[in-house]
């Protein structure tokens, strides 16, 4: 019998699987952590965790495979999924992909190059968002709750630290780092396909 | 190298733009009021002394770069400079030409001297060439990482690109000339040997380490060409969002529909109930999250009673000592003594007569006087109790 539906395992296959030592840490990591991402350029923990996972990607892949967890790995950062998870529906998530292009699109433009590894000022990024109707209109949009557009940006990137896209680098100097997790945002980002742009960047070429 | 500094000016706006590139490349020389009308017009030169970008020295005369400024210019056009291999190909002419003059002597007097400065041209190309390729190292990390402007940081990577290429090359030509060069093998002076040896295995690590730059580079190069088409897929993406067209004109939804991992987990309440009932069954979901004072009614918002109750309504609180110590002065057993009792001014209610009934029977300092003793019966109304007299008439 397959264990939550998955492929069924044979005896010899389990027997021959090879418990990873850190398997566990890893499962509460990205399970019951603080967030569900694991970072190259996490804390000290993570990145040390994920140095160890890399070195065992194959046998943790396999471990977890028959437990129905798929650990994922985008660039630099690893993630679990799994085949009993509660899916949002479609209107759902096609909701949270606009959110997300438009927090990507505000943090590429405002941030210079905005990337992992990247520390940024959140006072440097107010100051910026200030007098610009196109980032007030965004911060009033995603930043729920927060009175003044400082408020609005401090609700956003705490829920970003939260979710484990960015770090605290200096509290007191209101600067953050942005974390390997953020590739995994990005690929979103690179998959969408806007039709006919292929098109457009062809006509110069085309005109030479 | 003209490119890369005029891509490098368009920082600063349009009108600004040449003065300071002619103030940043005369910045050696004395610009006087007689000579400064050729850097720029009055009304340029003006703002540029408001924005105090140049500024003007009364005792000597002349028209300068801020010096923040020059030096801000120098940090980021200096590390483009830096990266220049001409030194190497102009040493590698000049040994061709010594040795080309050594073979034509017959003077061995001059052939020494010929001789010892091709070991001197060696020589500096030994403690130099590794030192220049650090410089191109630490010269493509900081246009890498300097700066926002994507088309600049592209033209900065590919000059990069060309300019490691041909420093590439002059140490390949160097390395040939090295090898298999006739004069150097018809020279066996130990000095010579000596150099020539170290100079080659110096190449051969610079040929290796160029490799890693080139692939340093090209990686560079690939995500700021990465970064810049998606700022600008963003923004147009934004752009369809806004007007409602992004399920028309883009695969949004294709993306939406496939897409997993945290960004679209869907909240699971940890519990019990096995996942296919919590999937599958919500309004079962619902009934437990209710019980569990968790669902959508723990939401809403009750309205709470927050009157203070009439004091009439507060129960008295009975100091049954007081009411024990007045049953032992008087000659009544303590039920009837307790119906006749009165607190605050009113008789007990049954329930209290009750209570302080058992209170007084069960309290182990005052049941000293009667335990021992039978008591007779009696009742009252619906009530059968034992006749309990007070301690100084069982005493008596």
């Amino acid at each position: 019998m397959g264990i939550r539906g998955r492929k069924t395992a044979s005896f010899i296959d389990i027997m021959k699987i090879e418990v990873p030592p850190f398997a566990r840490s890893l499962f509460i990591r990205l399970c019951r952590g603080d967030n569900l991402l694991l970072s190259r350029n996490g804390s000290s923990e993570d990145a040390d965790l994920f140095a160890r996972v890399e070195a065992d990607e194959k046998q943790c892949q396999t471990y977890f495979e028959t437990l129905g967890f798929r650990l994922q790995k985008s660039d630099n950062c690893y993630y679990f999924t799994a085949d009993d998870e509660l899916q949002a529906n479609q209107e759902t998530k096609l909701d949270r992909m606009i959110r997300l292009m438009r927090l990507l699109d505000f943090l590429s433009t405002h941030i210079e190059n905005f990337g992992e590894g990247q520390i940024f000022s959140a006072s440097a990024l107010v100051a910026r968002c200030n007098n610009d109707p196109k980032a007030e209109r965004f911060l009033q949009f995603a930043g729920k709750g927060g009175a003044t557009n400082a408020d609005r940006l401090e609700n956003i990137l705490q829920a970003l630290v939260r979710q484990g896209y960015l770090s605290e680098f200096d509290a007191s100097r209101q600067e953050y780092r942005v974390l390997s997790a953020v590739n995994y945002l990005f690929e979103f980002a690179d998959r969408i396909e806007i039709h006919g742009e292929a098109n457009e960047t062809e006509e110069p070429n085309a005109e030479a | 190298m003209h490119i890369a500094k005029d891509s490098f000016f368009r920082i600063f706006q349009a009108d600004l733009r040449i003065a300071l590139q002619r103030f940043f490349e005369n910045r050696h020389a004395k610009v006087t009021p007689e000579i400064i009308g050729e850097f720029a017009d009055p009304a340029t030169l003006e703002r540029l002394i408001g924005l105090e970008l140049v500024e003007f020295d009364s005792e000597a005369g002349e028209y300068r770069l801020d010096e923040r400024i020059e030096r801000f210019f120098d940090e980021m056009l200096g590390a483009a400079e830096v990266a220049q291999a001409d030194w190497l190909v102009g040493l590698l002419e000049e040994i061709r030409r010594t040795i080309e003059g050594y073979q034509k002597l017959s003077d061995s007097a001059k052939g020494d001297m010929l001789l010892r400065r091709i070991c001197r041209l060696l020589r500096t190309c030994k403690s130099r060439i590794q030192r220049h390729l650090e410089e191109v190292k630490a010269a493509v990390d900081y246009d890498y990482r300097a700066g926002s402007d994507y088309e600049v940081k592209l033209m900065k990577l590919e000059w990069h690109l060309a300019r490691a290429r041909s420093y590439g090359n002059a140490v390949a030509d160097l390395n040939y000339l090295l090898r298999n060069d006739a004069f150097f093998q018809v020279h066996q002076e130990i000095d010579l040997m000596s150099l020539r040896r170290q100079v080659v295995h110096r190449c051969g690590q610079v040929g290796d380490a160029l490799i890693d730059v080139y692939q340093r580079i090209e990686d560079y190069l690939n995500r700021v060409q990465r970064d810049y088409a998606r700022a600008r897929k963003l923004i147009r993406l934004c752009g369809l969002i806004e007007r409602h067209e992004h399920l028309t004109a883009t695969n949004l939804l294709e993306v939406a529909a496939t897409a997993t991992g945290p960004w679209f987990h869907e909240f699971r309440l940890r519990t019990l109930l096995s996942p296919s009932i919590i999937d599958g069954r919500p309004e079962l979901l619902q009934r437990a999250l209710a019980r569990a004072g968790i669902g959508e009614v723990a939401g809403k918002v009750r309205r709470v009673e927050v009157n203070q109750e009439p004091l009439d309504d507060v129960p008295p609180f009975i100091d049954w000592q007081n009411v024990y110590e007045a049953f032992t002065k008087q000659q009544q057993d303590l039920f009837v003594f307790l119906c006749k009792a009165r607190v605050e001014g009113r008789p007990l209610t049954e329930e209290e007569r009750i209570d302080g009934y058992c209170a007084i029977i069960a309290n182990e300092d005052w049941a000293g006087a009667w335990d021992v003793r039978d008591f007779d019966l009696a009742t009252d109304g619906e009530w059968e109790y034992a006749v309990v007299k007070p301690p100084a008439l069982l005493t008596s």
